[in-house]
């Protein structure tokens, strides 16, 4: 099967065509925030980290910003710096120039002072936005598409509608040859085993049953019970009980494919086909790594709902109950409460949800793309315990 | 010396600004705010990515510094954005906020509201009523010792030490209250025998106090705005983009090439201790309403200080 | 996994694997309300209110023992459950990622020194 997307010159297939305004640095979130004020169709986000970073953190955040930086879904980006960042800047400059973008470069440092970078990164970002229609959609196969799965606001429902639905759509990607990434290691505590029978080989079983047992040593080193953040308050009120309830829910969301690999977090699969990326269970830290680990599109199933986005992927919102589509219809795309009415199969509703899946990639606009969500963070392992 | 002017509120507290705040109280909300905050640009408000899959201390200073900023002088009136399932609990977290508040406190629930845009609409609501009533108060002469100011600077704590000592003593002499990041305790002790220390974002009862440094300038920043700062004067020998929302950073520079170079981003500059004079005579005006280079441009910045991991 | 199909119009409930100890509610179910398997496997009647969404016991679980949904754990009993209760964390604690017990030995063991 094949969708319209843009052939990238490193062959990677994007379907947006983003301009992205890259602050490395909470020094340059001002720069960034003035940037898009002025010009409007380009896209950023608000970031916190990038200074007084050191070691596997520092590495991990720069997987992001290379990530986000070379992603098939960007067309030109302009990277913002303060300039005093313990990292090499024109290496993630050299990198998204070498995936084929439009790239410039400003450092606050450089360019001496907030007013100037705001003027530079206004010239090149309308450049950009005005360049941008030079590329253009063209047919290539699904099996290019790789599908970040993600829960979030889980309810019982979750683990009956929302994510056997999305679980049919993983399956159906992975027939195509594409590839879609489980995530949420926290929310893997209780069902490891049951994907760990599934890894293509004991090496990939062993790795799935180390990262669920790392994280859920570290978050028992804070010396609580996790419930009350796993599940969280509005699971619990939403009649999830443990986490290994919780786990058992989410994992549907993966469908029933071969696990093939276990990879870092915001790191690219090297395998096509269901790969599970560590990452901690919040939605947006999430959703951030698998972006940047290349997923060109999301699908969020949502028991409580949920508004948010990523500044860009397009993030498809699925409601678990038919309850919760009708009260944030603003914000949802897809109802899979009809399985809970008794409307339709579980297999049904994931059909009608890979049919959506693909007019998304096609260019149809989310519920988030048109209010302009752009939440982003980082998954950061470099905290004082 | 000037008559410094402020905003006398309720509970005997002053504000040296009249802000009306929005705080998102978990992620999910950050749109709500943001989306506000462009149409009303009066709006003073956050973007963070945290209030879910935290657990225990790292989850309670939270709540503990949303719960202070929410409540911060310089707010007229705040309003917390949830989303509504979220690991701090922005329901209780406001209802326990409310107990000690003396100042319009609001609370708005997305998946109550039935989304972003209809949580939207309620918070231009509540907005709309309470920039009228803000801007029906005027100042009012107050004093130094009305006033908390938050001292940070770049570099290796020793080679600020004498000059941090030099305002330290200055504003101390004007009879304000104090609170420096815990790298910086030294120059307290000038004022001060017994200076407590307090985790990041913690408020104490006592003239001078250190606080828990953050792991960067603006998490430092960002503590010593919920610490109770009503301003903070920042001794920079970089330039820097960052400021925080709801209080007046004043920053000079320390070094003159910096300076030099990057002057408009700056307040003014700092050679020795002959300057400080001219440091607190430019803070009476900035208590007094003067807008600092970060507030010209409208900087609102923001960081928490995380000790846990996200789970 | 994926094999749910609750089948053409709204059921009051669900059970997600034959092995499992509790039925997921699929509408607000009130105390008094008889459920009943089609298959004969099991019939109970409803002790508390159980809110749509919620897990509702379909077999007795004595304190202590694992609690099956999905046919796998997902934790263990903290008093007895009568089949028609209500079940959720005032009788059903995690068994994973416990750091308040792991803290709890680690004082304990320390004071024991």
């Amino acid at each position: 099967m094949d969708i319209q997307g843009y052939v990238r010159a490193d062959g990677r297939v994007g379907v947006r065509n983003h301009v992205l305004i890259l602050p490395v640095s909470y020094e340059v979130n001002q720069i960034a925030d003035r940037i898009v004020r002025q010009v409007p169709e380009a896209v950023t986000f608000r970031n916190q980290h990038g200074i007084d970073q050191t070691g596997a953190d520092l590495e991990q955040t720069l997987r992001v910003y290379e990530g986000f930086a070379t992603h098939p879904n960007v067309y030109g980006v302009v990277i913002l710096a303060w300039g005093h960042e313990p990292y090499d800047l024109q290496r993630i400059a050299a990198k998204a120039e070498a995936a084929g973008k439009k790239v410039e470069l400003i450092t606050l440092e450089q360019v001496g002072g907030m007013r100037r970078a705001i003027e530079r990164g206004v010239l090149a970002a309308q450049r950009f936005t005005a360049e941008r229609g030079e590329a253009k959609r063209q047919p290539v196969p699904l099996s290019r598409i790789i599908l970040g799965t993600e829960c979030g606001g889980s309810d019982a429902c979750s683990g009956i509608s929302g994510n056997p639905a999305l679980g049919v759509v993983s399956d159906l990607l992975v027939a195509e040859g594409g590839t879609s990434i489980l995530s949420e290691t926290t929310e893997l505590i209780g069902a490891e085993h049951l994907l760990a029978e599934r890894a293509v080989s004991p090496e990939v079983a062993e790795r799935i049953l180390f990262i669920v047992r790392r994280i859920e040593e570290n978050a028992m080193k804070m010396g609580v019970d996790i419930r009350g953040a796993q599940p969280a308050p509005g699971n619990i009120e939403g009649g999830i009980t443990t986490i290994e309830e919780k786990s058992l829910g989410c994992i549907h969301k993966a469908g029933s494919a071969p696990i093939q690999e276990v990879i870092e977090y915001a790191e690219r699969p090297s395998k096509n086909g269901l790969v599970i990326m560590d990452t901690p269970g919040h939605d947006i830290e999430q959703l951030t790594g698998m972006v940047a680990g290349g997923a060109q599109i999301v699908i969020f199933t949502t028991g409580r709902g949920t508004p948010t986005g990523c500044p860009i992927a397009p993030v498809i919102k699925v409601a678990t109950n038919s309850f919760t589509y009708q009260r944030m219809k603003d914000n949802i795309d897809f109802n899979a409460g009809t399985v809970i009415d008794g409307e339709e199969s579980v297999d049904d509703a994931g059909r009608r949800l890979f049919q959506l899946m693909v007019e998304v990639l096609n260019g149809a606009q989310t519920k988030a793309e048109i209010l302009g969500h752009r939440e982003f963070g980082i998954y950061r392992i470099g905290q004082s315990l | 010396m000037n008559t410094l002017t402020a905003y006398r509120r309720a509970d005997g507290q002053v504000g040296v600004r009249n802000h009306l705040f929005t705080l998102p109280a978990v992620v999910c909300a950050n749109q709500v705010a943001l989306d506000v905050a462009r149409r009303f640009p009066r709006l003073k408000y956050v973007e963070h990515q945290h209030g879910c899959a935290q657990i225990g201390a790292d989850l309670l200073q939270t709540r503990r510094v949303f719960s202070r900023l929410a409540l911060h002088p310089n707010v007229y009136a705040s309003i917390m954005v949830s989303l509504g399932c979220e690991a701090v609990v922005a329901k209780q977290l406001f209802t326990e906020t409310q107990k000690l508040a003396s100042k319009p406190l609001e609370l708005v629930v997305i998946q109550d509201a039935g989304g972003t845009l209809a949580a939207e609409k309620l918070v231009e609501d509540w907005l709309e009523a309470r920039i009228r009533e803000a801007d029906a108060l005027v100042r009012e002469p107050v004093s130094w010792s009305d006033i908390t100011v938050g001292i940070m600077a770049d570099g290796p704590a020793d080679e600020r030490r004498g000059i941090l000592t030099a305002i330290v003593e200055a504003l101390a002499q004007q009879g304000a209250r104090l609170v420096v990041p815990s790298r910086h305790t030294d120059a307290l002790r000038a004022v001060s025998d017994d200076v407590p220390q307090v985790a990041w974002g913690d408020g104490a009862d006592a003239r001078a106090f250190a606080m828990q440094e953050g792991s960067n300038a603006l998490e430092t920043a960002t503590g010593l705005t919920a610490a109770g700062a009503h301003l903070i004067v920042h001794l920079a020998d970089q330039p820097h983009g960052f400021g925080t929302p709801l209080t007046p950073v004043v920053r000079w520079s320390v070094n003159e090439q910096v300076y030099n170079r990057f002057y408009d981003d700056f307040d003014g500059q700092l050679v020795d201790e002959l300057d400080v004079p001219r440091l607190v005579e430019q803070l009476s005006r900035v208590v007094s309403g003067q807008e600092t280079a970060a507030e010209q441009m409208g900087m609102d910045d923001f960081a928490l200080y995380r000790i846990g991991p996200t789970v | 996994m994926s094999e749910t199909h609750l089948g053409a119009g709204r059921r009051q409930w669900v059970v997600m694997h034959p092995n499992d100890d509790v039925a997921v509610a699929l509408t607000p179910l009130s105390p008094g309300t008889t459920v009943s398997a089609e298959d004969g496997s099991f019939s109970v009647v409803i002790r508390q209110p159980i809110p749509f969404g919620h897990k509702f016991a379909i077999r007795a679980v004595a304190k202590g023992s694992p609690v099956r949904k999905y046919g796998q754990v997902i934790g263990g009993a903290t008093a007895d459950i009568q089949p028609g209760d209500h079940v959720h964390v005032h009788n059903v604690d995690s068994l994973r990622a416990r750091g308040d017990l792991l803290a709890k030995a680690t004082q304990e063991k320390e004071e024991a020194r």
